[in-house]
C-alpha cells in the first residue's frame, strides 16, 4: 500500500507541477473566451456608448432596484461599482433604445445554467465558491438562481430564494429534510445547525459536498473531535466512515443509528456464542438486548485506548 | 440612530414549526426584508414563555432551553454605512442555548465574524443512580475525575449475600439531570491585503461539559450504567494565504486541531464486591473486582498543510485541485491492564509494552478537477481524488489482557487499520434541445486496506442522467447508476482474530452490486402553484465469492426507497401555503449462525436471518400570511412524522424454540414512534415598528420500543427487574441502569412577546 501511495503522490505532484508551471509560463493575456460579465472596476467607469447606465434601467425596472450586497458602490467588487445593472446584464443601450426588446439584453433567467452561472462566477470565485466548476451541483446543471435571488431574496442573508438555508435545500432534498424530523437528529430544526454547517453547496474537495476535511470522518470529527483517535484499538468501520453506522440526517433509532441494536452489530458480527444469538421476544430481559443492547458492555465502540480494550468494554 | 417613522401596523404571524424552517423561537418579521432605512434596521423581542410538559421534558427540549421565564432575542440587527456594515444577532439571552453572532465587514478590505454559542443536549431528567458523586443540578460534575463510589457497607452486604439485592441500591439512588452542554466561541478574520492577496484566519474553541449514560459493565450478566463525566476542550486554528487574479488562484494553508480530555480515565465501584478477587467465571457474573477503570477518548491532535489552486485556462477549461498532507496522533498515557489488585501478572504499568499510546497516522489527500467546455454544448468533467490514512502506530505487543477487570485472557496485538482510496470520475454532458442536458459518466473507486477482511476494493460505476432545466415551467432530473464493487486479497486472519465465521463479509468492503435510480420533477403549474416530486431507489446485493450462500454471513442485501411529493401555492405577498409528504423505507437481510465452538460452528441448519424493515412517513404543511390585513403577520406549521421498524427472524431446522415460544421463534414486537409538532405564530403591529406577538407550540411524541421504552422493556428503574409489580426489595437483580429511556411527552408552550423594529 505504501508504494501505491507514494506513486500516486508523485504523480499528483508531477501533474500539479506541470499544470502550474504551464500557468506561469504561458499565462494568457486574454480572457480565455469565458468571462461573460464585465469585471467590476475600482471606480465606476463612465458608460461607454453601448451602455445605457443604471438610471436608465431602473426607469422601467424599479422593482429590481433592491440589490442588497450587490448594490454597494463602495465595494469595488460589486456590480454597482462596475457598470451597474449592465455588469451582469451586459450592455443595455440597444435594449433601452428599442423600447425593451428582450433579445437585446442578457437575462440570466432565460439563459442556460451554464451561461447564467458564468456571470455569477466571474466575481463569486473565492471564499468557498472557488470549486464550483465541476462540483456535483454544477454537473447536475444547477443554476445559481435555483437557490439565490439577486433581486427578490426571501432571506435576510445570503439572498436565498427561501427564508432559510434548509428551506432552500428542501426544494430538491426533501428526503433529507424529512429525516430531520426523526427522534435521533442533529439540532438543525432547533436552529443550531443548518445544511451548510456540514455541506458546501458551491463545491468542495470532499465527498458529498462536505465542507470540512477530505473524508466523511474528518468532516464529522470537526465537531466530534473526541472520536478522532487514532486509538490503540480501532474499530474498522468507524475508521472507514461514520456513516457505516450513523445517518447524519437523522433516524428513529437511538443516536441516529441506521438500524437498531443489536441488529446493526449483527450485520458484521457472526461470532460464536452471544454475537450470533437470536434475540427474540423471549429474550427481552437479556442484557444484550434491553437498554442499549451491545453497547451496554461494548461502550467504547468508537475506539479504545485501554490496553484491555480490544473488545471496547474498557 | 435614526428614529424611524411610526405607523400603526397590526401583524399576525401564525407559525407552525416546519422542518425546513426550523422552529426559531422568535422569527424575523417580514418587514425586515424591505426596511424603511436600509442603513439601519433590525428587530428585538422581549417577552415571556411558559410550558406545560407531560412526560420526558429532556427529550422535548433536547437541544434547546425552554424553561419558563422572560426572554430577550434579537433575530437580526444590521447597520450599514458607506464603507462598512455590521450584523448582530442574539438568541435566548441568558439561557443554556444562548447564541450571539457578530459580522463586521469593510467590503473589499476586511471581514470579521464572531460567534458564541451554547448548545445543550438534554438527555434525561429522570436518570437516577446509587453512585456518588453525581452531576449537580446544572448537569456538571464538580470533579469529573472523581471515583464513582458506593457505600462500603452496601458492597460488603452484597458481597456476603452473593446476590445483588434490589432494595439496597434503590435506597441509595438519587435523581440527577443527564445533559451535555457545548460552548463554542470562535472567530473568522478575512483580510484582503491587496486586490490579489487575501489572508484568512479561523479560531474555534469548543468546551463540552456534563455527563452521558455509559455502559460500564463488570461482566456478561452484570450491566452497569454510569453517568460518564464529560469535560473536554477542543481548539481549532486555521490560516491561509491566497493569491488570485481573474484567471486563477493559489492558496497555502494550515489547519490544526487539538482535543484535550480533562478526564482521561473513569473509575467506579462494583456493587457486587468490596474486595478484589478473581476467578475464571468472574467475567460472567461480575463478582471479582471491587472497581472498574475505563479509558475515555484520549487527547489528540490533528493537522494539515494545504495547497489549493484553480486556473481558468484557454479553450474554456478550468482546472482546480488541492493537496493536503498532515498527521493525526495521540500519545496519552496508557492505563494499566486492570485496576483489580487480585489479578497477578499484568497489574502494573511496567508490564505494558510501552507507557504511552504513540498512535500516529500520516494523512493526506489530493484532488484534481478538470472541466472542459469543449464546445458550446459539450462539457467534460474529470475528477481525481486520493485520500490516505496511513496508520504508522508502532506495534504494540500484547499476549494477554484482563477481561472486564476480572480475568486474564489471551489476546493479541491491535490491528492497525488504514486505507488509501482513489477516486476517478469522468463525465461528459451534452446540452441538447429543450434545455435538456444528457450526461454519461464513469466512476472508479479503488481502495487498499490494512487489517480488513479484504486488502483491496475496486468499484466501477456507470451512470447516466438527463436533466431538463432552464424551462420556466418544468424541470426534470433523472439519474441512474450501476456499480460493481469487487474485492481482492481475502484476509482470513482478520476474521480468525475475532473468532468470526470464515464466511462473514463486512458489508462496507464486501463485493457489491448496486443500482440506484433518482427521479425528480418540479412543475410550475401556474404562476402561483408549484408541484415537486422525487423518487429515489437504491438496491445493494452483497456477494461472497469464496463461500456458498449457506455459509455467507453478514448483510446479504439492502434496499432503500424514498418518495416525496410537495406543492406550494404562493399567489403573491399576501399568502403562501404549502404541504409535502415523504415516505422512506429501508430494509436489509442479514444472515448469521447461532453456534457455540465445535460442531455447531459448521452446521448450516443453525443458520438464521433477520429481515429488517424500517418505514417512515412525514407530512409537513404550512400557511403563512405575511400581511394579514395591513398589520398582522401569521404563520402556522404542522409537522407529523411516523416511524415503524420491524425485525423479523427466520430460523433453520436446528433452531430449538425457547420454552417461552414453543411454536417457533417468537418474533419481536415492532418499534414505533410518532411525533407531532404544531406551531402558531402571530405578530400584530400596534405601530409601524412596535408589535405584540403570541406564539403557541404543541409537541407530542409517542414511542413504543421493546428495548428503550419503559412500558415495553423488561427494565424499569435503576435495576433489572422489576419485571412484575411489587417485586420484593430483597429480590436479586443483575444490572444497575440509569433509568434513561425513550419516554413519550406532550407539551404546550406559549409565548407572549413585544417586538420592536429599528
Amino acid at each position: 500500500m505504501k508504494n501505491r501511495w507514494w506513486r500516486a503522490m508523485a504523480v499528483m505532484a508531477l501533474v500539479w507541477g506541470a499544470t502550474f508551471a504551464t500557468v506561469i509560463v504561458f499565462w494568457p493575456a486574454g480572457n480565455g473566451g469565458r468571462v461573460v460579465a464585465a469585471a467590476p472596476a475600482q471606480a465606476p467607469p463612465q458608460p461607454a456608448a453601448e451602455y445605457a447606465g443604471s438610471d436608465t434601467c431602473v426607469f422601467c425596472h424599479a422593482a429590481q432596484e433592491q440589490l442588497a450586497a450587490h448594490g454597494r458602490v463602495t465595494d469595488s467588487r460589486t456590480p454597482m461599482a462596475g457598470q451597474g445593472c449592465e455588469t451582469c446584464h451586459g450592455p443595455g443601450r440597444a435594449h433601452a433604445d428599442s423600447g425593451g426588446e428582450t433579445t437585446l439584453i442578457q437575462n440570466p433567467a432565460a439563459m442556460t445554467p451554464l451561461e447564467a452561472n458564468a456571470i455569477c462566477t466571474t466575481c463569486h470565485n473565492r471564499d468557498g465558491q472557488e470549486f464550483w466548476e465541476g462540483s456535483q451541483h454544477d454537473r447536475r446543471a444547477l443554476s445559481c438562481s435555483n437557490c439565490h435571488s439577486v433581486h427578490n431574496p426571501a432571506s435576510l442573508e445570503h439572498q436565498l430564494v427561501s427564508d432559510s438555508v434548509s428551506g432552500t435545500c428542501e426544494g430538491c432534498h426533501r428526503d433529507k429534510i424529512a429525516k430531520l424530523d426523526r427522534s435521533g437528529h442533529m439540532p438543525v430544526r432547533e436552529g443550531k445547525l443548518e445544511c451548510t454547517s456540514c455541506h458546501n453547496p458551491h463545491g468542495s474537495q470532499n465527498v458529498r459536498l462536505l465542507s470540512v476535511g477530505n473524508t466523511v470522518n474528518e468532516n464529522c470529527t470537526g465537531c466530534h473531535a473526541e472520536k478522532r483517535g487514532p486509538f490503540l484499538w480501532e474499530h474498522a468501520p468507524v475508521r472507514d466512515s461514520c456513516t457505516t453506522c450513523h445517518d447524519p440526517h437523522g433516524s428513529s433509532n437511538d443516536r441516529a443509528l441506521v438500524a437498531k441494536l443489536p441488529f446493526l452489530c449483527q450485520r458484521c458480527h457472526s461470532h460464536t456464542r452471544h454475537p450470533s444469538t437470536i434475540y427474540d421476544r423471549t429474550q427481552l430481559d437479556n442484557t444484550r438486548l434491553y437498554n442499549r443492547g451491545c453497547v451496554n458492555c461494548h461502550s467504547s465502540i468508537h475506539g479504545s485506548n485501554h490496553p484491555s480494550g480490544h473488545t471496547f468494554t474498557r | 440612530m435614526r428614529i424611524l417613522a411610526v405607523s400603526l401596523v397590526v401583524a399576525l404571524q401564525l407559525t407552525l414549526a416546519s422542518v425546513a424552517g426550523g422552529q426559531p423561537q422568535t422569527p424575523a418579521s417580514h418587514r425586515l426584508k424591505d426596511p424603511a432605512n436600509p442603513g439601519l434596521f433590525g428587530q428585538i423581542d422581549f417577552g415571556g414563555r411558559v410550558s406545560d410538559v407531560t412526560g420526558d421534558e429532556a427529550r422535548f427540549q433536547r437541544y434547546r432551553d425552554l424553561r419558563d421565564g422572560v426572554f430577550i432575542d434579537m433575530p437580526f440587527f444590521h447597520v450599514e454605512r458607506e464603507r462598512w456594515w455590521m450584523n448582530l444577532t442574539a438568541q435566548n439571552t441568558g439561557y443554556r442555548d444562548q447564541r450571539y453572532t457578530l459580522a463586521y465587514a469593510r467590503p473589499g478590505k476586511v471581514r470579521f465574524d464572531f460567534i458564541y454559542d451554547q448548545t445543550p443536549t438534554f438527555i434525561s431528567n429522570d436518570t437516577r443512580s446509587p453512585y456518588s458523586p453525581l452531576p449537580g443540578a446544572n448537569g456538571f460534575y464538580d470533579d469529573p475525575t472523581a471515583t464513582l463510589t458506593l457505600p462500603d457497607d452496601v458492597q460488603a452486604r452484597i458481597q456476603a449475600n452473593g446476590s445483588l439485592a434490589r432494595g439496597e441500591l434503590e435506597r441509595l439512588a438519587t435523581g440527577f439531570p443527564t445533559m451535555i452542554r457545548r460552548d463554542t466561541l470562535g472567530f473568522n478574520l478575512t483580510v484582503d491585503v491587496t486586490e490579489h492577496w487575501q489572508t484568512r484566519w479561523k479560531y474555534l474553541n469548543t468546551n463540552r461539559r456534563g455527563s452521558t449514560p455509559w455502559g460500564a459493565s463488570f461482566g456478561f450478566n452484570l450491566p452497569i450504567e454510569i453517568p460518564l463525566p464529560i469535560d473536554t476542550r477542543t481548539d481549532d486554528l486555521a490560516g491561509s494565504l491566497e493569491w488570485r487574479n481573474n484567471r486563477g488562484m493559489l492558496r497555502v494553508g494550515y489547519e490544526g486541531s487539538w482535543f484535550d480530555q480533562q478526564a482521561p480515565a473513569y473509575v467506579w465501584d462494583n456493587p457486587r464486591r468490596l474486595t478484589d478477587s478473581t476467578n475464571s467465571r468472574a467475567y460472567v457474573d461480575g463478582a471479582g473486582t471491587s472497581q472498574g477503570r475505563g479509558s475515555q477518548w484520549p487527547s489528540n491532535s490533528f493537522y494539515y498543510v494545504n495547497l489549493a489552486g484553480a486556473y481558468r485556462a484557454a479553450a474554456r477549461t478550468n482546472i482546480n485541485g488541492t493537496l493536503s498532507l498532515g498527521q493525526s496522533q495521540q500519545n496519552e498515557a496508557l492505563l494499566p491492564y486492570t485496576i483489580n489488585s487480585a489479578v497477578p501478572p499484568l497489574d502494573s504499568v511496567s508490564s505494558l509494552d510501552r507507557q504511552t499510546a504513540k498512535t500516529k497516522a500520516n494523512i493526506g489527500a489530493a484532488t484534481l478537477n478538470v472541466v472542459t467546455r469543449a464546445t458550446r454544448n459539450l462539457t467534460v468533467n474529470t475528477r481525481y481524488r486520493l485520500t490516505r490514512f496511513d496508520n504508522v502506530t508502532p506495534h504494540f505487543e500484547r499476549e494477554h489482557y484482563v477481561r472486564f477487570d476480572q480475568v486474564i485472557e489471551e489476546g493479541g496485538p491491535p490491528l492497525l487499520q488504514g486505507y488509501t482510496r482513489n477516486y476517478l470520475d469522468v463525465d461528459a454532458s451534452y446540452r441538447g434541445p429543450a434545455y435538456t442536458t444528457f450526461r454519461v459518466g464513469y466512476g472508479y473507486f479503488g481502495a487498499d486496506f490494512t487489517e480488513r477482511v479484504y486488502f483491496q476494493n475496486d468499484e466501477n460505476t456507470l451512470r447516466a442522467s438527463v436533466d431538463m432545466v432552464g424551462n420556466q415551467r418544468l424541470s426534470f432530473r433523472t439519474l441512474y447508476e450501476h456499480s460493481l464493487r469487487r474485492s481482492d486479497g481475502f484476509h482470513a486472519a482478520v476474521l480468525e482474530h475475532a473468532a468470526e465465521q470464515p464466511g462473514l463479509r463486512h458489508f462496507d468492503v464486501a463485493d457489491r452490486d448496486r443500482d440506484k435510480l433518482m427521479v425528480q420533477a418540479n412543475l410550475l403549474a401556474t404562476a402561483d402553484v408549484s408541484v415537486n416530486t422525487s423518487v429515489t431507489w437504491t438496491k445493494d446485493g452483497f456477494l461472497n465469492p469464496e463461500q456458498p450462500r449457506q455459509n455467507s454471513f453478514g448483510l446479504l442485501n439492502y434496499k432503500s426507497q424514498t418518495y416525496s411529493i410537495g406543492a406550494d401555492y404562493i399567489p403573491g405577498d399576501a399568502i403562501s401555503v404549502g404541504a409535502s409528504y415523504n415516505f422512506d423505507r429501508y430494509g436489509g437481510l442479514s444472515q448469521s449462525r447461532n453456534a457455540s465452538p465445535g460442531p455447531q460452528f459448521d452446521d448450516p441448519n443453525r443458520n438464521w436471518t433477520t429481515d429488517e424493515d424500517q418505514q417512515g412517513h412525514s407530512f409537513l404543511a404550512y400557511v403563512e400570511f405575511p400581511e394579514l390585513g395591513r398589520n398582522t403577520e401569521l404563520r402556522v406549521d404542522y409537522d407529523y412524522s411516523e416511524y415503524r421498524g420491524l425485525y423479523l427472524y427466520q430460523t433453520g431446522s436446528a433452531y430449538t424454540p425457547s420454552p417461552g415460544a414453543p411454536g417457533g421463534v417468537a418474533q419481536l414486537p415492532p418499534v414505533s414512534s410518532d411525533e407531532t409538532r404544531l406551531s402558531v405564530d402571530l405578530r400584530h403591529f400596534l405601530r409601524r415598528n412596535v408589535a405584540v406577538g403570541f406564539a403557541y407550540w404543541y409537541d407530542d411524541y409517542e414511542v413504543s420500543d421493546f428495548t428503550l421504552g419503559p412500558r415495553e422493556s423488561a427494565v424499569s428503574g435503576i435495576a433489572r427487574p422489576p419485571i412484575f409489580e411489587d417485586q420484593p426489595a430483597d429480590s436479586a437483580i443483575n444490572g444497575v441502569l440509569l433509568n434513561y429511556f425513550y419516554r413519550p411527552y406532550t407539551s404546550h408552550t406559549a409565548w407572549v412577546r413585544l417586538t420592536y423594529l429599528f
